[in-house]
């Protein structure tokens, strides 16, 4: 038992940080939930009908998901805002509906016979995929996103292609919720088409508001609480998604940056500039 | 067989335009999208049937839901809108009534249980009738068709006619300005929730009559897809939500009477994408320099 | 000769509103082009033009001998243009010295692979010194949300220093400021002289520009109506109408 709600922790940390990964250019997609399927059925129809592997199917599946997502976010960048929720919704929607209408993968009906996956398998993507995460959040890349992130305008005038960046940040993020959705389905045994519906895109981007947007921390700390609290506080299982609900609710009129606001500096100068101002008695020159 | 199919459409159509008609009068006037809107309409079915359980006539029934769900939508507006005002609180509001309606779905579940609650009408409602030139009309269609109409008809007068409807014009329009006229905002913005919301209540109710049963994820299924209605008929405008709605009702009537089957269903998240890619504006909108910024 | 950007016939139309209309001038390398004009007279738009954000009605822009009059935005600041912005926009969540890193050009041409290629310290020193160019060294490490209104443009500008820019648009770098600081800002504008390229300097007080610019283009209701050195520009009988008479009652 504690080793299903680690696993379904380690699931939603991901699925919150494909979230994130997305965010970090500035755009909320409520698309993942579609990914996330993408990613369990595509596998699972490889690994039940064709007897693939599960660690044969990933990466090419994955990839698959990554150019499906930069494809969407094509048209869904032109818009901004509100209107890329609405959009982003539309795709989450329109995957779920293809899926219950398609025969191959089961329909309303469902898909069975999906083995594989072990918690650990999980647990080294969490380790992997966080250690990549932050040692970004210590690069050039990460002070692009957030410039990007602020404002695209002054982003572009410094020679910034933002929608390079926000293509193959969708991409990326897509990959990632593919690539979950994969680990769940062959954890899950049999899956449905409502294990992906809308709901769960919605409940991914709240895990990320929840914990924070600003770091990577936020994320990971949002989805495990949403996913741990309601197993270990007697009689709040039931009453999850109020629970949820209310708990963001509060949260934003009290603390709209989430629970994690801190962003963490890509750089210091640190004890540099008091050697800068020794080696220069006046800097600048124009000052004196 | 295809007439029946487009009185049904056309029903269909009228009902997505009643809760469209709610959206995007919201995001007309506070330009924010109220997710917590399809919820109220989908608690409004489940109101209604129990106005009606306790004996109460349809009338009174439909006055009823208009009046518990109005009050709904004054909370949604108190507890999500009021406090994040401007750009920045756009995508903010929008998440926190998210958040109110997965805790609406949940309490309505909890209250009246997850699976489709059947409403007691009587039976001659629902299958007396006639017929009109190969179409089978109840009078319980004719009565919901014509009901509808009142209603967007009154909506408009409401709107261009009265004091009131000026109020939320000059709102909708700037304002900042609407304010320095003297008009008070806060006000404005509640009786904008209070209408959105008892046109969504009354179009549960008028759904769960026509389909017998009031279900809790006819939120998620129907009453968000007048949400892609609004982006189809333009985000803000009126009369485009009410054509959207009836035009999408009558694909999805012909196109399950053709055999599309569920793929109907996203036919209207397809046209919306399309929609908001390539003409922001809605599809009988203007378009507008809004966006243009870079 | 290749002009450091050559522009003709620029017009640029807003729905039925034209804004710029039939503008044409070239700023030759070395030079300070001052832009003046009363408000409202396009100035501004010009800058979005010249910096590529809205693309022209009609005309041509050259930029060092090539054409970009069809360049997306951010081919502007790869080809060496650089700006600031009327209202000063920083990324006020990230430090000093962050505004400055993020605008690198080996960063901004592949943000990818800047995972793998990067020199903290190496960055940082060069930072540094274009903080220390701009006064604003000790300040490195403050937020550059935190910073005095003077000190906040400065900081505009030497992010924009850090693009390498040949040419830099400075767009009324010193609206707001009291008497001492546009002082300083014009000495601070004078010593990127011999950094760049060409500067061409937006300004709605004339004063500021005396002396400061080689050369001074008029702009009124969306027309150049003059074009020249200084001195003589401002005793032009139009100039001194549309311009200066408008400026007394601003």
């Amino acid at each position: 038992m504690i080793q299903d709600y680690l696993f379904f922790t380690g699931i939603n940390v991901l699925l919150a940080w494909s979230v994130y990964i997305i965010l970090m250019s500035g755009s909320l997609s409520f698309a993942n939930g579609g990914f996330m399927a993408l990613g369990a059925y595509a596998t699972g129809y490889l690994t039940t009908t064709y007897g693939l592997d599960l660690w044969l199917v990933i990466p090419p599946v994955a990839l698959l998901a990554a150019l499906f997502g930069a494809l969407v976010s094509l048209p869904a960048l032109r818009t901004r805002g509100v209107y890329l929720i609405l959009v982003t919704i539309g795709i989450s929607i329109c995957m779920g509906v293809g899926i219950e209408s398609s025969e191959a993968l089961g329909g309303v009906k469902g898909m069975g016979g999906l083995v594989g996956t072990e918690p650990w398998h999980v647990f080294v993507l969490v380790g992997v995929v966080g250690l990549f995460l932050l040692i970004v959040s210590y690069t050039p890349l990460q002070r692009i996103l957030d410039a990007v992130r602020e404002d695209e305008y002054v982003a572009r005038s410094l020679g910034i292609n933002t929608t390079y960046v926000k293509v193959v940040s969708f991409g990326a993020g897509a990959a990632l919720a593919a690539t979950s959705g994969a680990l769940y389905a062959h954890y899950l045994i049999f899956i449905r088409p409502e294990h992906f519906n809308v709901m769960m895109s919605l409940f991914m981007v709240l895990y990320v508001i929840l914990g924070g947007v600003n770091n990577l921390w936020g994320a990971a700390l949002g989805a495990t609480i949403m996913t741990l609290a309601p197993e270990f506080i007697r009689g709040m299982a039931e009453w999850r998604p109020t629970v949820f609900g209310l708990i963001i609710i509060l949260l934003l009129l009290v603390r709209p940056q989430g629970l994690l606001a801190f962003r963490t500096r890509t750089a210091r100068a640190g004890t540099r500039v008091a050697k800068w101002v020794q080696g220069k008695l006046v800097p600048g020159g124009a000052a004196s | 067989m295809v007439g029946d199919q487009i009185i049904n459409g056309i029903i269909l159509g009228s009902m997505y335009a009643l809760i469209a008609l709610g959206y995007t009068l919201v995001f007309g006037v506070l330009d924010k999208l109220n997710f917590a809107h399809s919820e109220v309409f989908m608690a409004g079915g489940y109101v209604g049937l129990s106005w009606i359980a306790l004996g109460a006539p349809v009338w009174l029934a439909i006055i009823g839901v208009a009046a518990v769900a109005g009050i709904m939508g004054l909370a949604v507006e108190l507890i999500s809108f009021r406090k994040f005002k401007g750009s920045d609180g756009q995508i903010t509001a929008s998440l926190s009534s998210l958040a109110v309606g997965i805790v609406m779905i949940d309490l309505v579940q909890k209250y009246w249980g997850s699976e489709p609650i059947a409403i007691s009408l009587p039976v001659a409602l629902r299958t007396a009738g006639f017929t009109l030139g190969g179409m089978t009309l109840t009078w319980l269609k004719v009565g919901i068709l014509g009901f509808t109409l009142i209603l967007m008809i009154g909506l408009q007068v409401l709107v261009q006619k009265t004091a009131l409807g000026r109020n939320i014009r000059a709102v909708a329009d700037n304002p900042a300005s609407a304010s320095l006229l003297g008009v008070d905002v806060k006000r404005v913005n509640q009786q904008t929730f209070f209408i959105a919301s008892a046109l969504a209540g009354i179009a549960g109710l008028l759904l769960t009559m026509r389909t017998g049963f009031a279900s809790s994820d006819i939120g998620l299924g129907f009453g968000l897809k007048a949400l892609a209605i609004m982006g189809i008929g333009g985000m803000g405008d009126l009369r485009g939500a009410v054509i959207g709605g009836l035009v999408v009702g009558l694909c999805e009537g012909l196109g399950f009477q053709f055999g599309f089957g569920r793929l109907a269903d996203i036919m209207v998240w397809v046209l919306m994408i399309f929609v908001l890619v390539v003409r922001p504006a809605g599809l009988f909108g203007n378009a507008t320099a809004r966006d243009v910024r870079a | 000769m290749k002009m450091a950007l050559s522009l003709t016939n620029v017009c640029k139309r807003f729905g039925g509103v034209t804004a710029l209309d039939g503008v044409s001038f070239d700023v030759a390398h070395g030079e300070l082009l001052g832009l003046v004009g009363p408000n409202g007279a396009g100035k501004s738009v010009l800058v979005n033009v010249v910096s590529g954000f809205y693309p022209l009605t009609t005309g041509s822009i050259l930029v060092d001998g090539r054409d970009v009059t069809y360049a997306p935005p951010h081919h502007f600041g790869r080809l060496g243009i650089a700006r600031t912005f009327q209202n000063i926009r920083l990324f006020k969540r990230m430090s000093v010295l962050e505004n400055v890193l993020v605008a690198f050009p080996r960063h901004v041409r592949s943000p990818f692979g800047s995972i793998l290629r990067w020199n903290r310290r190496a960055e940082i020193d060069h930072a540094l010194a274009l903080l220390s160019q701009m006064r604003l060294v000790e300040k490195a490490d403050q937020s550059a949300g935190s910073l005095a209104y003077g000190e906040a443009r400065r900081l505009e500008i030497a992010r924009a220093l850090a693009t390498e820019p040949k040419l830099l648009l400075l767009d009324e770098p010193a609206a707001g400021m009291n008497d001492r600081e546009t002082d300083e800002l014009r000495a601070d504008i004078s010593d990127l002289r011999s950094m760049l390229d060409a500067i061409v300097l937006i300004e709605h007080n004339v004063e500021f520009l005396r002396g400061l610019s080689d050369r001074l283009v008029v702009l009124d209701y969306g027309r150049m109506i003059a074009d020249g050195v200084p001195d003589i520009v401002l005793k032009i009988p139009a100039v001194v109408e549309a311009y200066l008479g408008a400026a007394e009652d601003a």
